[in-house]
């Protein structure tokens, strides 16, 4: 009998695939801050675009899973993101 | 097989993006600039290179655009550190946390595009030349101050071996005694004038 090759359905769930974006972007930052809008500019260089709505979203949800950490620079007041040990673990094979 | 002309192309096989990265950069300064399609294609015949559509040219600008947005992301970071590391080979103490936060500024100020690589780098060795400057004329004032207490040393040292000198006349010595304070006095007030 010959095998059958599965293939992998292609994942489609679009938080996912934004929240997949935001570690790619953030990965070569390593341990310096990327401001928001910088993380925001860069996303919405590609398609599909990507409203300041969601971005918040999916930060949210990376920083709940311990994936992304957070500050607000005294300076700028610009809140900054990057990736924690975890999330450049996640990030690794992006 | 024909070559598909210019105006058949996808954008997959744009022959502006096969370009050496020399020369993709130079095209995209030039649109950045402000060169129309013409004004692109005299300039690529200029450099022996193929002429490109309008099409061509608009898709690579968006991709260009793009590709050198992302590496500029990732070499922010790699810029950052080889400042630190240049500060922290320079002699002299710089608190960590100030390196962190230099290295930072940095960071932001290459990721966000307000400032090259090379700007920083030369801020850097600017503020590291001044710094050193700055060592060096601290340095001189100790050297001239140095040299001011020398000199008055061996004046009075001079003095007292003359004095020694003199034939035990409580008068002359008297006398002596006034010229060398007047003498010292005055040395005093040229280090003040100095």
């Amino acid at each position: 009998m010959k095998p059958t090759t599965e293939t992998e359905a292609p994942y489609t769930d679009p938080e996912a695939l934004l929240q997949a974006r935001v570690l790619k972007i953030l990965k070569p930052c390593l341990s310096y801050w990327l401001d928001e809008q910088t993380l925001y500019l860069t996303l919405n260089l590609s398609r599909p675009p990507v409203t300041r709505a969601r971005l918040e979203t999916a930060l949210r949800e990376l920083r709940d899973k311990a994936y992304l950490d957070f500050r607000v620079d005294p300076l700028s007041r610009l809140t900054e993101w990057r990736l924690t040990p975890s999330g450049h673990a996640l990030a690794q094979p992006l | 097989m024909n070559e598909p002309t210019p105006a058949v192309r996808s954008a997959s096989t744009n022959p502006l993006l096969a370009l050496p990265q020399g020369q993709k950069e130079n095209i995209f300064i030039w649109l950045r600039e402000g060169s129309d399609h013409e004004a692109i294609n005299i300039r690529l015949r200029e450099k022996n290179l193929p002429p490109a559509t309008e099409r061509e040219i608009n898709s690579f600008f968006t991709q260009y655009a793009q590709e050198r947005w992302h590496n500029r992301l990732g070499r922010a970071a790699v810029e950052a550190d080889a400042i630190i590391s240049q500060v922290r080979q320079d002699r002299g103490q710089i608190p960590e946390a100030t390196l962190a936060a230099l290295g930072q500024e940095a960071f932001s100020q290459i990721a966000s595009g307000k400032a090259t690589a090379e700007d920083l780098a030369r801020y850097t060795s600017m503020f590291l030349r001044a710094r050193e400057h700055d060592r060096s004329e601290r340095a001189l004032d100790l050297q001239t101050q140095k040299f001011h207490l020398a000199r008055r040393n061996a004046t009075e040292k001079a003095l007292d071996a003359f004095a020694r000198e003199l034939p035990q006349n409580p008068s002359a010595l008297q006398a002596f005694q006034q010229l060398k304070n007047q003498l010292l006095d005055q040395t005093d007030h040229l280090e003040e004038y100095e």
